[in-house]
């Protein structure tokens, strides 16, 4: 139902930005084509967009040039004052995604798999929400989870739902403590096998070199042993009723003694679990890990030690804020003068869509599009996520040809890219695409395309569109 | 002289290697692992297959017996990656730099390997998955693709040149760093052109994403395309839970694994003896099995070289005994993954320096696993 609050703010985002697809695929006007000063600084706002959203959509580029990148950093930070009438539309149609445990039961992981891939699709091609997305997938890379493990697939609905969208803004405190109790991790990561008297050490590990203090975190394998035994006890509840749920088991949980970097768990003391998180949470390794993660994603694949050490400084002093170290990390000098980042593959597929205007379901063409290019959420087997950085990446340019190629030939179901309101010359598509008029030699190299079909397609291919 | 290709498979994980060429005479195993252990040789309802009267071969890896029986595969068990670290990530970072330690190179050791070559084929190094391995990180003229079948342009046929063409343009005068890559990409795609009409004698493979690797392969080198490494990967050998001793998922991963080589071995022909093959993993698991029916993280694993000239038909390596473990229960690792790479290296390749493919590391003597 829209309510009268909803629809009144509704009202507002039309008239400001447009809703339908053909507006979106408009020549941009003054964002783009300024010189001098005002071209600068529109090549700025393209260059935030570009790292805060899944590429900027073209009503973005000149509404963030009338009110600044802070302000729509602080309005992406306030993600549900930020009416989302189309992604809540089209996601809305899902039924599945509002599904807790058992009833994910009642359907296979087929079914709940495909629904929780549209609705991620969905989102990061038309949510408004974009920064959230943007974390959400951070997240999800972060705590990896493999939809193929178990029933993976049917807990993941309420994972994504309860423990990484509910925390993607919040605490990382939160977060880790959300994920360490959450049944799909303790499938994917054997947590639910992990009883005293029989460690299992694989979330253990996990937790302490992937989430929080990471690989040169100064944890030893001893550590590993004794923080497995600290996480005993946490079972997913089987049978009939509530199958599905956490259940800590207490006389599973192993309480005697143990020494985890450092510090002394007496025997009998309770909560183990969050002690041990609050430990790895707040121990300097970890401040640094996230810290190079973020700046790695938001900034390039090889930060400067400055910014990670003040984005460090600020998630400590923050008690792990996560929205304020995204703050630390936009307001930063290099996020501002950051050099082209490869996208990764979703990042592509999605861009291209919002660039030009594109419709998609996110059903089996998109999916089996995002196969292909190699990124297909929760299609991960290992816990480290798809990996972030040029070098994974680029040997794998032809995928993103074919998607191109594919998508404007109308060979992706139920996904189109909006050729009847592209620009027709390759100069436009260009100044479009790139935010730059066109070269003297790219002239010639589009010389003899002159349909839009052929223009906009090799357009998409484009080396300087791979990167965001 | 005729382009030997060194295949590289990665069984990705943490592969079970004392449940895949088991010590089946010793009483150690069969108490450590109550529920996971492989019976001895005759045992009614399934058991190892005696290679030698000491190690058995899991029924699952039964496709590779006639390969073990006439020589042309050898098994080395307590190899791998030295050292007591059991990140995933960082033992895989370790074993395809070819190095241990806190700075490893950024280069992979294939890639090292393959520097003082002269080869320029656009698919002179192969890596079958969608990211490009360390492994291959650093070789002019590697491609990381997820199957052969998906490597073409999509677009109709009479308008493909034109494309080409135009990508060409773009990819060539760009200064990003995909520039050379989309180039590459566009050399190999000219390469296998004609691919199609290769033999496709290649039934029999597995029908996941590791058979179509193989297949693929398979395909190249028949075609003559043939790459000088090629790195393909099986993957979720993670058997912390429920792993299966007979039957289940850790026996399912090795008969895809074996019946996979068995079919890429035999479609080769004439052909195999260009051809080498390693099977290596990032480590072991712990000799005890866990409270879950599975293994946790452990240190020595078992290695496959299958080849023409291997010296076969023996399983290999220095064996500690399972009273002699690690500090953490571990097989230990008593041959370093590096010797037996140094060795295939030093005999299948031209002008290779071994103290930059693998550096800092002193070799100890060969196992002699190629005449």
């Amino acid at each position: 139902m829209v309510n009268r609050r909803h629809f009144l703010g509704m009202a507002g985002i039309a008239t400001a930005a447009g809703l339908s697809a053909c507006s979106r695929w408009m020549p941009t006007g003054r964002a783009a084509s300024a010189a001098g000063e005002a071209g600068r600084a529109a090549q700025a706002v393209r260059q935030a967009l570009n790292r805060l959203t899944f590429g900027p959509a073209p009503d973005e580029l000149d509404r963030v040039s009338g009110i600044g990148v802070n302000a729509f950093l602080e309005e992406q930070l306030a993600p549900d004052s930020i009416t989302d009438f189309q992604a809540a539309f089209k996601v809305r149609r899902i039924e599945s995604l509002a599904l807790g445990a058992p009833g994910v039961y009642d359907f296979t992981s087929e079914e709940l798999i495909a629904d929780l891939r549209r609705a991620t699709i969905l989102r990061a091609v038309y949510s408004r929400r974009q920064l959230f997305e943007v974390m959400v997938e951070f997240w999800n890379d972060h705590f990896n989870i493999y939809s193929e493990k178990g029933d993976c697939a049917q807990l993941l609905v309420v994972h994504d739902r309860d423990v990484i969208r509910q925390n993607a803004f919040g605490k990382f405190r939160d977060l880790v403590t959300a994920v360490a109790k959450s049944p799909a991790m303790l499938v994917y990561l054997d947590g639910k096998a992990n009883v005293s008297g029989n460690p299992n050490e694989n979330f253990a590990r996990e937790l302490l070199e992937l989430h929080t203090l990471g690989l040169d975190g100064g944890y030893t394998q001893a550590d590993v042993r004794e923080a497995a035994r600290a996480l005993t006890g946490w079972r997913v509840r089987e049978g009939l009723i509530g199958r599905g749920r956490p259940d800590f088991q207490p006389d599973l949980h192993d309480d005697s003694e143990k020494v985890i970097l450092g510090t002394v768990f007496q025997t009998g003391a309770a909560n183990n679990l969050d002690r041990l998180i609050d430990l790895a949470v707040s121990h300097p390794a970890t401040s640094r890990h996230l810290a190079r993660k973020l700046c790695r994603r938001f900034i390039g694949d090889n930060p400067p030690a400055g910014v990670v050490e003040k984005v460090a400084n600020r998630f400590r002093e923050t008690d792990g804020d996560i929205r304020e170290v995204l703050r630390e990390i936009v307001h930063s000098k290099e996020f501002e003068v950051a050099g082209p980042k490869f996208k990764r593959p979703f990042r592509y597929a999605v861009s291209v869509l919002r660039a030009t205007g594109g419709d998609t379901d996110g059903g089996a063409g998109f999916q089996k599009q995002l196969k292909s290019l190699g990124q297909l959420p929760f299609d991960r087997p290992t816990p480290d996520g798809f990996p972030d950085g040029d070098g994974h990446w680029h040997a794998h340019v032809l995928p993103r040809w074919n998607f191109a190629a594919s998508l404007c030939a109308g060979g992706i179901k139920h996904t189109s890219a909006n050729l009847e309101n592209a620009p027709s010359t390759p100069e436009a598509t260009l100044q479009h695409l790139l935010g730059r008029p066109i070269k003297t030699f790219e002239t010639s190299t589009f010389a003899e395309f002159r349909e839009k079909s052929e223009i906009l397609p090799l357009a998409l291919c484009h080396p300087e569109f791979q990167y965001h | 002289m005729t382009t030997h290709t060194l295949l590289i498979v990665n069984l990705r994980g943490g592969a079970d290697g004392l449940n895949m060429v088991v010590p089946f005479t010793e009483d150690a195993y069969y108490r450590a692992r109550p529920t996971l252990a492989i019976p001895r040789p005759g045992t009614p309802g399934g058991a190892v297959l005696d290679l030698d009267g000491r190690w058995g071969l899991h029924p699952a890896l039964g496709p590779l017996l006639p390969l073990f029986q006439n020589r042309e595969l050898a098994l080395i068990v307590a190899a791998g990656r030295p050292g007591s670290s059991l990140s995933h990530f960082e033992a895989w970072d370790e074993v395809e730099s070819g190095a241990l330690g806190d700075t490893l190179p950024t280069t992979g050791w294939a890639a090292r390997l393959l520097e003082p070559s002269k080869n320029e084929s656009p698919l002179r190094a192969v890596a079958f998955q969608d990211t490009m391995p360390r492994l291959l990180t650093g070789v002019n003229g590697a491609m990381a693709l997820r199957s052969l079948d998906e490597f073409k342009l999509a677009v109709p046929k009479p308008k493909a040149p034109a494309a080409l063409r135009a990508l060409g343009g773009l990819y060539h005068q760009t200064e990003l760093p995909v520039g050379r890559w989309g180039e590459r990409t566009l050399a190999a795609l000219a390469a296998l052109d004609d691919i199609e009409r290769a033999p496709k004698n290649d039934d029999g493979f597995p029908k996941t994403e590791f058979g179509e690797q193989l297949r693929g392969l398979l395909r190249l080198i028949r075609a003559g395309i043939t790459p000088e490494i090629a790195s393909v990967e099986l993957r979720a050998w993670d058997t912390h839970f429920f792993q299966g001793g007979l039957t289940g998922h850790h026996p399912n991963l090795m008969r895809e694994l074996s019946e996979g080589l068995i079919t890429f071995w035999a479609g080769l022909g004439e052909l195999k003896g260009n051809v080498t093959v390693v099977v290596l993993t990032e480590f072991g698991r712990r000799v005890a099995e866990n409270g879950s029916s599975g293994t946790d993280h452990g240190e020595g694993s078992v290695m496959f070289v299958l080849g023409t000239g291997v010296t076969g038909g023996k399983v290999h390596g220095d064996w500690p005994g399972l009273n002699h473990l690690t500090s953490f229960e571990n097989i230990p690792v008593t041959t370093d993954f590096r010797t037996i790479l140094a060795e295939i290296a030093s005999k299948r390749f031209s002008n290779v320096n071994l103290s930059r493919v693998f550096p800092k590391f002193q070799s100890s003597s060969y196992l002699n696993l190629i005449t």
